[in-house]
């Protein structure tokens, strides 16, 4: 698992990329993608296109982000899902909390 | 007497053994004897695994004691042991025999300036 | 560290021991000498030296041999050897490694080359000596570890499976590994005789998944054991994870309630692979699917309690797993799968049973790939109310002195109509009546048929014929849900309790502000048809239950009355 993180040019938008697997050894680097910022960017996206797996503590830790980002008020987008972790997202109904492309 | 032994080496060994320098002096000279003589009881019983030993163990000491051609003869004495040289063992038993000769009075005479 | 070094040098040489140990005390280390090998092994024994110097060849034994002896005695100690050699020769000094020495000395001895070599040793001691502490310490946590963890289990094994229902329609498997990864499986009777089953996933493993269990498994066993309604039980049990569990820990949960005699299935699911819903002789399938997040991610005002109701005739089967079936991998890496799982559902004989097949299935997969088996499977058949087991009867010390005479009015308006759910009270008070306790289950049956009655054709004025067409079900329900957001009117309770000596009644009379039906020719009409329509149904158990019913006035007001005499028992 690799994760990359990347703020755009105007400052409010961080994409954090994540590679691979997505699983409880990502959990100290995720974390740090966004914790370790100078700025709060008004909006986050989760760029999935590389990763080929995801378990439920990858589901906790997309929730611990959006409890960071502000709860109910944060603005999480996830994006470029294979169709398996498309599934699983959706079983957990995670569109009802997170915008999901 | 200069060439006997390495000079610079004794200096060293008399500064770290202090008031000790004498006594490691009269050990050498004791265990060289008794080294040289092991090593030709070895040769007259033909004993070359013996003679090999006490050869290591007189090229040690002496090697310690700044007694570097010394050392280099029993190096070969030992060799020779090893392998069974009929001839070159006594010619090496005699070089030791005439170095360590002059090693000892060498080592005598700076025993008497401690 | 605190105490001085000890050196051991071992050297047939006089000179050579005279000469090293000068060097070793002026570096403020304690030295012994030792004069050949023998001596050297005895030393190293009582004299119990840090480092050793030692000579290669020695009269006796050769330097070699009491390294190895020495290696060997130290066992798991660190105690560093330091050869001292004029071997040149590359393989003799191969012969000193491989014997267990640590390092070289030449001669002529040199006294700024051997203090460093003993300051290396000694550095190497210790950070030998404190990754032993440290492997020691690790060693300790993980048999502490392992301890809670077998005491976790211990009490997951009472908690996490099917309770204390052991009933021959429902079938479990829950391996140990799953428990361990929290899956949890949680089953129990209701008052009037429904079963409730939870199954449960909790994120995390170990303690991580243990934490949520406990709570989850008090609240399902308390609510469903008074009465409550599965939406109420599932609204409680995420209050109370949203609030324990840290963020980013949540629940993934199916929670199904089987209707006996209604021939009915209630179910919620939130994050589960879909359940799967089997008629018996059919081959079509219907999906439970996951339609809400997880309990204890969002908090009340957000939780969506709504739940579906699905016919389910006898001998239909419904089957719910969690993911652990779904990921479990061969020696590849390959997941089972969902398409694996519904073939295997969807394809198999209905009189085949499903659940032995779908264990194989999956266990065939894992096959020899060395993985634990992760799998936590359930199902559960449709029985009619005659085949259910007796309920386990409690034995309530009954009071001599209690209510043996009284009446109650409960009278529920708009708001306490669409927020609550008034049996599990009802119920609570009723059951201050010792005589009442005995009866405890078919009193709840009645009070919620009549409550539901009241509720859905008096006052959210629901067509229960709704329920008998095709998409009935879903249609009604949906509908019910519209009608309570803007209802008008209420519902009124009234008890009354006339207890002689050996018998007694309960006189329950039920009003709703709806507009009545027309109770005689319905009545006529049960009388000649033998069909089980879903809505005469409930007729037909209230008649079973209670000595008498009668409709009155409009026929939004009814009368019952339950009475029961010791000789029932």
């Amino acid at each position: 698992m690799a994760i990359s993180a990347e703020v755009s040019t105007t400052g409010d938008e961080l994409t954090i990329a994540v590679a691979g697997r997505f699983d409880f050894s990502s959990h100290q680097e995720f974390r740090n993608a966004y914790e370790a910022l100078d700025t709060t960017p008004a909006r986050y996206r989760i760029d999935l296109r590389e990763a080929n797996y995801i378990d439920s503590s990858a589901l906790g830790m997309l929730l611990l982000l959006r409890d960071y980002a502000g709860g109910d008020k944060a603005v999480v987008e996830i994006v470029n899902c294979t169709s398996d972790v498309r599934k699983i997202l959706s079983i957990s109904n995670f569109e009802q909390l997170f915008t999901i492309h | 007497m200069a060439e006997q032994l390495d000079m610079s080496l004794l200096n060293e060994l008399r500064d770290l053994m202090d008031g000790e320098f004498s006594v490691l002096l009269d050990v050498y000279i004791r265990e060289s004897e008794r080294q040289f003589h092991e090593a030709n009881e070895a040769w007259e019983t033909g004993d070359m695994d013996r003679l090999g030993r006490s050869a290591h163990s007189l090229k040690g000491a002496s090697c310690n004691i700044g007694a570097v051609q010394l050392a280099d003869y029993c190096a070969e004495l030992e060799s020779a042991a090893k392998q069974r040289l009929e001839t070159r063992v006594p010619e090496m038993l005699n070089k030791v025999t005439l170095e360590l000769r002059e090693v000892r009075d060498a080592v005598y005479a700076v025993r008497l300036s401690c | 560290m605190a105490e001085t070094i000890r050196i051991l040098v071992a050297d047939d040489s006089e000179v050579d021991r005279l000469l090293l140990s000068t060097i070793v005390r002026k570096e403020g280390y304690e030295v012994q000498q030792a004069v050949d090998g023998f001596d050297a092994l005895q030393m190293f024994e009582t004299y119990r030296p840090q480092m050793v110097l030692l000579d290669a060849v020695m009269p006796g034994i050769d330097g070699f041999e009491v390294a190895r002896r020495i290696k060997a005695q130290a066992g798991e100690e660190f105690v560093p050897i330091i050869f001292l050699t004029s071997l040149t020769e590359a393989d003799e000094l191969a012969r000193c490694v491989e014997a267990g020495g640590d390092d070289f000395l030449s001669k002529p001895y040199n006294k700024v080359i051997l203090k460093a070599k003993l300051n290396a040793m000694d550095r190497m001691r210790e950070m030998h000596h404190t990754m032993q502490l440290q492997r020691d310490e690790i060693t300790h946590h993980h048999a502490h570890l392992v301890q809670e963890q077998e005491a976790a289990k211990a009490v997951f094994d009472n908690v996490a499976h099917a309770g204390n229902l052991n009933v021959p329609f429902i079938k479990t498997l829950i391996s140990p590994l799953a428990i361990f990864n929290g899956d949890v499986l949680l089953a129990s009777r209701n008052p009037a005789d429904e079963v409730y089953v939870l199954l449960g996933d909790f994120t995390g493993h170990g303690l991580t998944a243990a934490i949520g269990t406990m709570p989850l498994a008090e609240i399902f066993y308390g609510m469903t054991q008074k009465g409550f309604l599965p939406g109420e039980i599932l609204r409680e049990a995420n209050r109370k994870l949203q609030g324990m569990l840290p963020k980013g820990y949540f629940c993934c949960a199916m929670l199904v309630a089987f209707n006996f005699h209604k021939g009915t299935v209630e179910f919620w699911n939130g994050g589960l692979p879909q359940g799967v819903l089997l008629r018996d002789g059919q081959k079509s399938l219907v999906h439970l699917d996951s339609k809400h997040l997880p309990l204890g991610i969002v908090g009340d005002d957000r939780f969506d309690a709504t739940t579906q109701v699905v016919e389910m005739a006898p001998g239909d089967r419904l089957v719910m797993c969690t993911d652990g079936i779904i990921e479990a991998r061969d020696k590849q890496g390959n997941q089972f799968g969902f398409e694996a799982f519904n073939r295997i559902v969807a394809g198999a004989d209905p009189r085949v049973d499903i659940f032995e097949r779908l264990k194989d299935a999956v266990y065939r997969h894992i096959g020899s790939s060395g993985r634990e088996d992760d799998i936590t499977l359930v199902e559960i058949t449709m029985v009619l109310p005659e085949d259910l087991p007796p309920p386990a009867n409690e034995q309530v010390a009954e009071s001599v002195t209690g209510s043996e005479e009284w009446r109650l009015s409960y009278e529920l308006r708009p708001r306490s109509l669409r927020a609550a759910n008034p049996l599990p009270l009802l119920q609570h008070v009723l059951m201050e009546v010792p005589q009442l306790r005995s009866h405890a289950g078919s009193i709840y049956t009645v009070l919620a048929e009549l409550y539901s009655n009241a509720l859905e054709h008096g006052v959210l004025g629901l067509d229960s014929s709704l329920k008998s067409s095709a998409n009935g079900f879903a249609d009604y329900y949906r509908a019910r849900a519209l009608a309570l957001e803007d209802l008008q009117g209420y519902v009124r309770f009234d008890f009354r309790c006339e207890i002689e000596a050996a018998r007694g009644s309960l006189i329950i009379t039920v009003e709703d502000s709806g507009p009545g039906f027309d109770f005689r020719s319905r009545l006529s009409e049960l009388e000649h048809t033998s069909r089980l329509a879903y809505h005469g149904r409930g007729m037909r158990l209230l008649r079973s239950l209670c000595q008498s019913i009668e409709y009155r006035g409009k026929g939004n007001e009814v009368e019952v009355v339950f009475a029961w005499s010791e000789e029932d028992g």
